[in-house]
């Protein structure tokens, strides 16, 4: 196949992929040829732009009262050094219920959880004591998912962390093209700056690392996946404190 | 601070100060929890993901790149994806896609802070869409505010996927010709 057939491949599936609906094998392979084909990613980015363009005409309508103040004291809570009740009850509810592949870590052994469900109704008892055993396996005080985040805010991989003896995180982020050994996991610390945890190791179409904390976890203040040119790819939140 | 460009606000409100934070939620905020409470049809859930779409803009504006698209596209797609992510663990429909459209019509537009910019791009885009046959906007409105996939997308339509894909890359095709878009796929 030529070179100019690849790029007409390649264009065909930018539309789909560039309203967010495309698959991620397309997804994957259109990133790893933009990155090489100056054109196509001008394309690429003209095409996303027009994708984006058409989310202006959505409807306007003003929220409730005083909706900008939540939003200010929300983000004062989260720069807070303690966290609100009201937040830490909010991530409380968003439990990991899937089987997981592999860990580093002994609750990881026992067959925990892959996927973030949040759940706004169901018998939040039976849940709440499911994570107390979870957390009681390793003197856990704390074990969530978070999602990794592209720049768009579209999620692109995960993160799990545990808050205990050991305490560690497993993260999951998907190749896009590029060779695990390119993108790093570093996590930014009120204490020590930001560490390097480590390179991605391939996992099928997806690179992951599973590593112990070298800080405690109250310490963390976010996770990103970083490319060779030390730039963020992908960002995940911080975890509340336990 | 309503003369501020949208970028610089941006940098103000990522800086965690209160006062820019709340003129950048105000400037944004009819637009964000519009697109909510019109694809998830709940107040409150719509609030949650504003307020959520919101947080996680302060979270992510160092990544921000005004190069490739402007603050509102990029909050609104944030806004956009914490949708889809809360309408995938419902069931039951979305909005029809007509209610969408037949509302940009009608919508006055943003409140008097955002008019001098906004109203302009959105006009452009209003018009721009309506150009368009019928069966390539509904296609379009489909994939972008509801995450349908071409597969979906026949389905719902009673087409052929071919005609699906068709109708999404004709009618993105015929967007960008109408917003006089350089690419020419």
């Amino acid at each position: 196949m030529t070179a100019e057939r690849h790029c007409e491949e390649f264009l065909r599936l930018l539309p789909e992929l560039a309203l967010g609906i495309g698959s991620d094998r397309d997804r994957k392979g259109v990133l790893a040829h933009v990155d090489q084909c100056p054109d196509c990613r001008r394309a690429w980015e003209e095409v996303s732009a027009v994708a984006a363009d058409l989310l202006l005409l959505a409807p306007t309508q003003d929220p409730p009262p005083e909706f900008a103040t939540r939003v200010v004291q929300r983000i004062a809570a989260e720069q807070a050094p303690g966290r609100q009740e009201g937040s830490l009850h909010r991530w409380r509810r968003r439990l990991v219920t899937a089987p997981v592949a592999a860990a580093a870590a002994s609750v990881l052994a026992m067959g925990l959880v892959g996927s973030y469900v949040y759940s706004t109704t169901g018998d939040e008892r039976e849940i709440a004591a499911r994570y107390r055993e979870t957390l009681r396996i390793a003197d856990g005080t704390y074990f969530g998912a978070l999602a990794l985040r592209g720049p768009s805010g579209e999620q692109s991989g995960h993160v799990f962390g545990y808050q205990g003896r050991p305490s560690w995180v497993f993260v999951v982020a998907p190749l896009q093209g590029r060779r695990p050994a390119q993108l790093t996991v570093v996590i930014d610390t009120r204490t020590a700056g930001t560490l390097r945890l480590g390179e991605l190791r391939p996992t099928g179409d997806v690179g992951t690392l599973g590593v112990t904390l070298p800080v405690p976890f109250p310490d963390v203040t976010g996770l990103r996946v970083v490319n060779e040119g030390g730039t963020t790819v992908l960002t995940a939140d911080a975890p509340p404190p336990p | 601070m309503w003369s501020l460009s949208d970028e610089k606000l941006l940098a103000g409100f990522a800086s965690g100060d209160p006062e820019q934070g709340a003129a950048f939620v105000r400037r944004y905020q009819a637009r964000v929890y519009g697109l909510a409470v019109h694809l998830l049809r709940d107040p409150d859930a719509a609030e949650e993901v504003a307020q959520e779409a919101f947080i996680r803009a302060w979270r992510h504006a160092a990544s921000y790149d005004g190069s490739r698209g402007q603050v509102a596209t990029w909050l609104l797609t944030i806004t956009r994806n914490l949708c889809r992510d809360a309408l995938r663990s419902r069931r039951g429909d979305a909005v029809d896609p007509e209610l969408i459209l037949a509302l940009a019509i009608e919508d006055s537009g943003p409140g008097p802070e955002e008019q001098a910019v906004m109203d302009s791009e959105c006009d452009r885009v209003r018009e721009a869409i309506w150009t368009l046959p019928h069966d390539q906007r509904r296609a379009l409105v489909l994939a972008a505010f509801l995450g349908r996939t071409a597969s979906q997308i026949s389905e719902l339509e009673g087409i052929p996927v071919g005609t699906a894909k068709t109708r999404i890359r004709t009618g993105m095709r015929k967007l960008r010709a109408a917003l006089e878009v350089g690419y020419d796929g």
